[in-house]
């Protein structure tokens, strides 16, 4: 292969003036604007946004909404649409939430003699009349009270399932013709709600329980609607006209009335008359109101408390079904009646009662909240002025004994306006019974939910709740219950009162949890809680770190891990509400470095990734967002702090790099050249402890870039050192988020920007090597045993061909001020132009080795490619006057030609500019291709 | 078997009063052509009458008076013997509700329809199809409710009373007993005279209880008496039995005391010369020990008017020469629903009130002395140990 010795041309003048104007925004220019992630945005819609691409909505969520769903489609026609509220979505609300609140470990008891499984055969050989007889009566009583079965043990899961089977078996029997087998079902299973044994499970059994009532109800009003309108009417209970119903059906249903009434006890009678109740519409409309105040005034025959709650609370449901906005007054009826029996909650009966179920007494009085809640809803949308009632039922609140459970179901149920006004009057019930009271903590934090949500609260006024509540609350015996009504009370002395106010309460918090005696990590949950209410509410976030109790109260927590998890919420909602791009307070600066710390040595070895992945984001917004303004010197003495604080962390690190760069390039000031000195040194030191040799790379050549803009040639070389040192050490993939990537792409960039950057730096005099880190670069790249026909390799090649050449100039294109770059060095010395030209006809050696064993490979794309690069390098960069470079161009040409491709745009560009230029030696090359192609 | 017959009633409820009719179809249904000797329709009303079994050794020597007694025996042929053609016919039949004329000492008039356990009065339509020689005559019956006409109402008659230790009487059992609670009941009916098919109402308040109530019931008890001027057995048996209070129930609260009065076991209170049927009202507090007390009131019961056809029974007493139109306009009723109350339940006075009258009297006197003991658990006053039927 022959030898083409490579002689670069030497261009005259390569000024040329670009037309331009003026501009005030371009890409390229520093966006000021700070991007704010918005603290609302939490977890779940960041998943919702990712998952929003699927069709498939998450199995769970699915089944809840095809269970709303169901509701709504169910019955359109019994939804009656009420301004105010939808009782029967409030309902399943309710449903929802009460079986989720509601469960038990304990064993049940189911007494029935219709589910299957220990099933009693009476088939049994008869002898003579008098046993078949007996039999027969046997049979007979087969379902009377004699074959009730006790089923006993039961799970809670078994339980349900039984109860289900108890409801398809009515649908069943009522298929099959068996009405008043359907009809006992339901007394049975009302039967079971006089059961309290396991009175934790009591909401959760009457839901299930009057789910089954409530399919009998339909059963029987459907067929009445059938035996009166036929199978396919669009009747429903509002449209029903009495007098249109046929004689038959008002028979019958006046059967199932009696038959209703007939049954022997009391609980039964009055669920299954609930169930029956919209039946009536058959008889009479007036029959419906009469019915329901009368079986609210029978309720009180049932003595237990809380069986007879639920039972008002069945009663207002069916009512509320039944007559829409109208209901709305025997919710109150009922609300009065329970009031009156309010006492029977405390008899000593039941306290005999709940406690052998080992039931502490907030539990037994938490069974009875979502029922008063039920009463309230109702009673509250009827009245317009809530005020007034409130007003009312909490003179009744202060004059009955016991009074929490009402008042905490009062405070809770009112709207925000009628218990804010009222707040003092409550607080002073509570602190007149705060010894005895059981669910005072309840009672506090839905008061203090409440005035959270009020605004403009007067500020003696609060303050002076503030007072009382903190006596209340610091007496409070479980430190569980004091940091529930502490989160709600907290914001609202954040919201209302002033810093100094908080920070005696934060004071107050601390003596207490110190005083408990217990640690505090046992309620690392709830505190962590409480921390994210304050820095949620808190006006301005800072403040926070200039309370001295605020930093202790953060490392009261002992344990490590929690101690984490709580410095993470800080700094987490710290960050997403600070407003300002800068901090700059010393004292802040300083507690958020501890957290950060605490932070930091959380990560060890096992941590995950995600985990040091989100402390290194923390930690980074916060070294990005420090500033010490012009005081550089400590701007850096901050950095190499961080640098020795948070070693482990990459990404730290990185950022660290990327700072100290940033503010080496602010350091311009002439008494700034020692500090960049030491930027420089701080970045070479640092980046040899990142683990990713890529990174390493990256950075070593931004630090060797900005050294190089300061002047500091020395630290800038060393850069570029080492950065060619570590090129064979680049590997061909990387992990990034699990995924192996390909890194030549990178490699490419960072080589081309490398090698642009080497144009600037001035040679090491000193070094008996011209082009010394070009001739390392070069030295290297033939070390490395790439692959030959890899593009990576020979667009480098062709890359440092461009370099050479552009080396070889009399001026560079372009220079640093202040850098001495090699063109006014060495002053185009023939002997220094000399050693590049070798490396260039070395390098173009390769490239038609590269060429060949591309043909070999029979890459004809690449070779056909490579070919028209070189040969544009050729006659661009190189001097065609020079023989072996004619001959070189045009055999490279002839190669392209021969290999043709069918996309030959790039050729025909090459050429058409070589024929609009008048430089006398492209006449003479274009005139020796055409020769060539006709030879060809 | 090819032929069916069935009779169907025009009237649902199968309810009808004395003097109506009884309208319906008797449906025969066959594959073939029937071929018959003629079909009746008898209409029977009888009292059957049973003596308890303890009594049946004394009672053998009047076993006269216990015979079945015979209220209405009304027949009508309904086809002449001849042939009936194969499928559905559906033979319409018109029959009258009238008690016999000839009045034979002792007899009632049409009773209601009563079902009871020694008593009973009932009415059955029966169709009997008489076929040739070998076949078995084709029977078929259906059973019809008489009630009377709307008696009067009577005025209300409230009872209250009191219940402690020292109003009641102690039992035998109980007497030997361990001391008696301290208890203070206050019970009140609203009226011992009830209409039918009104439920019964009243209250019943427990002031103080040292032990805790385990339940609170209504007990409906009939009471029935078979014999003659002679001799009679008399019976108490329970109807139903209702539960108004469960478990330890709120002191110093009214808790209702509502009963609907079963249909086909209650009739108006009775009193014939072979027979009574009257009723009573228990109500029973039961402790937490079993210790049971309870308080017997006499009811009456009577059929009566709908608060509308009292109203124009009323009006009818006030002015008797109304015109109709000008009654209608004065009770703001339409004329026609005015005339069919006029015409259905006010012809003339009702027969059978005199006897539910004559019964209050009768009771009234009674009523002053309510801790008089009856037998058979139902007795007023009573303490009883874990007796409660």
């Amino acid at each position: 292969m022959p030898v083409y010795e490579w002689t670069s041309a030497k261009k005259t003048c390569m000024k040329h003036v670009s037309p331009s104007f003026e501009v005030t925004s371009y890409p390229l220019k520093i966006n000021t604007i700070s991007i704010k992630q918005s603290s609302s945005i939490s977890i779940v819609d960041h998943i919702n946004k990712w998952s929003s691409g699927f069709e498939e909505v998450d199995p769970l969520l699915r089944f809840e909404r095809m269970n709303l769903d169901e509701i709504l489609d169910t019955n359109p026609l019994e939804v009656v649409q009420i301004e105010g509220i939808n009782y029967s979505k409030a309902w399943s609300a309710k449903r929802v939430a009460i079986l989720n609140k509601y469960t038990t470990g304990e064993k049940l008891t189911i007494v029935s003699s219709y589910l299957p499984g220990g099933e009693k055969a009476l088939i049994r050989q008869v002898s003579n009349l008098n046993e078949k007889v007996k039999h027969r009566l046997e049979q007979l009583d087969y379902f009377d009270e004699s074959s009730v079965r006790k089923t006993m043990g039961l799970s809670q899961q078994e339980f349900v399932t039984n109860i289900n089977m108890l409801n398809d078996e009515i649908k069943k029997a009522w298929g099959s013709e068996q009405r008043v087998k359907a009809f006992k079902i339901g007394i049975q299973c009302s039967k079971l709600l006089s059961d309290i044994s396991v009175m934790q499970f009591y909401p959760s059994k009457f839901i299930l329980i009057t789910d089954i009532l409530d399919t009998f109800g339909t059963l029987v009003f459907d067929r009445l609607k059938e035996k009166s309108f036929g199978l396919n009417n669009s009747k429903n209970i509002h449209n029903i006209d009495p007098k249109s119903v046929p004689e038959s059906a008002k028979e019958t249903c006046q059967n199932w009335m009696y038959k209703m009434a007939s049954i022997r006890e009391l609980l039964p009678r009055l669920y299954m008359e609930m169930a029956l109740l919209k039946c009536y519409v058959f008889i009479s409309k007036e029959e419906i109101k009469l019915a329901i105040s009368r079986l609210s005034i029978m309720i009180r025959g049932i003595g237990n408390s809380l069986v007879s709650l639920y039972l008002r609370v069945y009663l207002c449901y069916t009512a509320s079904k039944l007559l829409g906005k109208e209901s709305e007054v025997y919710f109150y009826d009922n609300l009065k009646e329970f009031l009156e029996e309010y006492q029977q909650i405390f008899q000593t009966s039941m306290r005999k009662k709940y406690e052998s179920q080992l039931l502490t007494q907030d539990k037994y009085l938490n069974l009875y909240v979502p029922a008063i809640d039920w009463l309230l809803l109702g009673t509250l949308n009827s009245k317009k002025c809530k005020s007034d009632l409130f007003d009312k039922l909490l003179l009744k609140c202060e004059q009955i004994e016991n009074n929490e459970l009402f008042l905490c179901c009062l405070v809770s149920s009112f709207d925000t306006t009628s218990v804010k006004n009222q707040a003092a009057r409550i607080m002073e019930v509570v602190q007149s019974k705060a010894e005895k009271m059981v669910m005072i903590n309840e009672i506090l934090t839905s008061l203090g939910e409440h005035l959270c949500k009020g605004e403009n609260f007067r500020q003696n006024a609060s303050e002076s709740l503030i007072q009382t509540w903190w006596k209340i609350a610091s007496s409070l015996k479980s430190t569980h219950h004091f940091l529930q009504v502490l989160e709600p009370w907290l914001q609202f002395a954040c919201t209302h009162l002033s810093t100094q106010h908080v920070n005696v309460i934060l004071r107050g918090t601390i003596r207490y949890m110190v005083k408990c005696g217990k640690p505090v990590d046992e309620f690392s949950g709830n505190f962590q809680f409480v921390m994210k209410r304050m820095l949620r509410s808190i006006p301005d976030v800072e403040e926070l770190f200039l309370m001295d109790a605020f930093m202790p109260l953060v490392e009261l927590v002992q344990t490590s891990s929690a101690r984490t998890m709580i410095v993470k919420t800080v700094l987490s909602i710290f960050f997403s509400r600070y407003t300002s791009v800068q901090m700059e307070d010393p004292i802040v600066i300083s507690s958020v470095m501890t957290l950060c710390w605490i932070l930091h040595d959380s990560i060890n070895a096992v941590t995950v990734e995600d985990e040091s992945k989100l402390c290194g984001e923390l930690i980074n917004k916060f070294i990005q967002a420090v500033t010490f303004q012009d005081d550089l010197e400590r701007q850096l003495n901050f950095y190499v702090e961080c640098r020795s604080s948070f070693i482990k962390l990459d990404t730290v690190l990185i950022t660290l790099v990327h700072a100290v760069n940033s503010l080496a390039v602010r350091a311009s000031t002439p008494r700034g050249k020692w500090l960049q000195r030491a930027c420089a040194a701080y970045c070479f030191v640092t980046v040899p402890s990142l683990h990713c040799t890529l990174t390493k790379t990256q950075l070593y050549l931004l630090s060797g870039q900005v050294a190089l803009l300061n002047n500091c040639i020395g630290q800038a070389e060393a850069n570029f050192k080492a950065l060619i040192g570590l090129i064979p050490d680049i590997p061909d993939y990387i992990l990034e988020d699990g995924q192996k990537k390909l890194t030549h792409v990178k490699v490419g960039a960072l080589l081309s920007d490398f090698l642009s950057t080497l144009l600037l730096l001035p040679d090491n005099v000193d070094g008996n090597c011209k082009a010394y880190i070009l001739s390392g670069f070069i030295k290297t790249m033939e070390r490395i045993h790439w692959k030959r026909t890899e593009p990576l390799y020979y667009t480098t090649l062709l890359h440092t061909l461009d370099l050479l050449c552009e080396m070889t100039q009399e001026t560079y294109a372009h220079h640093i001020e202040s850098v001495l770059s090699n063109d006014k060095l060495y002053g185009s010395d023939t002997e220094f132009i000399a050693v590049l030209e070798k490396y260039a006809t070395n390098i173009c050696q390769e490239l038609l080795v590269v060429l060949k064993a591309l043909g070999d490979n029979k890459e004809t794309k690449k070779q056909y490619n490579l070919a028209l690069e070189l040969f544009w390098r050729v006659v661009r960069r190189g001097d065609l006057k020079a023989r072996p470079m004619m001959s070189l161009a045009g055999n490279l040409w002839m190669l392209s030609q021969k290999i043709q491709d069918s996309n030959n745009k790039f050729a025909k560009a090459i050429m058409s500019s070589l024929q609009k230029d008048s430089n006398p030696n492209f006449r003479h090359l274009l005139q020796k291709l055409e020769e060539g192609v006709k030879n060809l | 078997m090819a032929t069916n017959l069935t009779i169907i009633l025009k009237r649902v409820s199968k309810v009808y009063h004395e003097g109506e009719t009884i309208a319906g179809v008797v449906v025969v249904e066959s594959n073939s052509e029937v071929r018959h000797e003629g079909l009746t329709l008898t209409l029977e009303g009888m009292v059957n009458l049973q003596l308890s079994s303890k009594n049946v050794g004394i009672f053998e020597a009047f076993s006269n008076s216990i015979k079945p007694i015979n209220l209405i025996n009304t027949n009508i042929e309904l086809a002449p013997p001849g042939k009936i053609p194969p499928g559905v016919t559906e033979i319409p039949f018109e029959m009258p509700l009238r008690a016999r004329q000839a009045v034979s000492p002792g007899y009632p008039g049409l009773l209601e329809t009563y079902h009871g356990v020694f008593v009973n009065i009932m009415y059955n339509l029966k169709c009997s199809m008489k076929r040739s020689f070998l076949n078995k005559p084709l029977n078929t019956s259906c059973q019809v409710f008489v009630q009377y006409k709307h008696q009067e109402p009577a005025p209300l008659k409230p009872v209250r009373c009191e219940i402690n230790p020292a109003t009641i009487r102690a039992s035998s059992a109980a007497a030997s007993r361990a001391p008696m609670p301290q208890f203070q009941i206050y019970a009140e009916i609203d009226s011992t005279v009830c209409a039918l098919d009104k439920p019964l109402t009243g209250k019943i308040r427990v002031d103080e209880c040292s032990v805790p109530i385990r339940s609170i019931e209504l007990q409906l008890v009939r009471v029935e008496t078979c014999g003659c001027a002679e001799g009679y057995s008399k019976d108490a048996t329970e109807i139903q039995n209702i539960q108004i209070g469960d478990g330890d129930v709120c002191r110093n609260r009214d808790i209702p005391v509502y009963m609907v009065l079963p249909r086909l076991f209650t009739c108006p209170t009775t009193t014939t010369v072979n027979f009574k049927i009257e009723f009573e009202l228990n109500i029973a507090v039961i402790f937490e020990d079993d210790y049971l007390v309870t308080e017997n009131f006499p009811i009456l019961l009577i059929r009566s008017w709908s608060a509308r056809t009292a109203e124009v029974a009323a009006s009818v007493r006030a002015a008797p020469g109304l015109s109709v139109r000008a009654r209608a306009r004065a009770l703001r009723l339409p004329r026609t629903t005015l005339r069919t109350i006029l015409r259905a339940d006010l012809p003339h006075a009702p027969p059978p009130a005199l006897a539910g009258k004559q019964q209050t009297k009768a009771k009234k006197r009674k009523k002053l002395k309510p801790t008089q003991e009856v037998e058979h658990g139902a007795g007023c006053g009573q303490l009883v140990r874990s007796g409660y039927p």
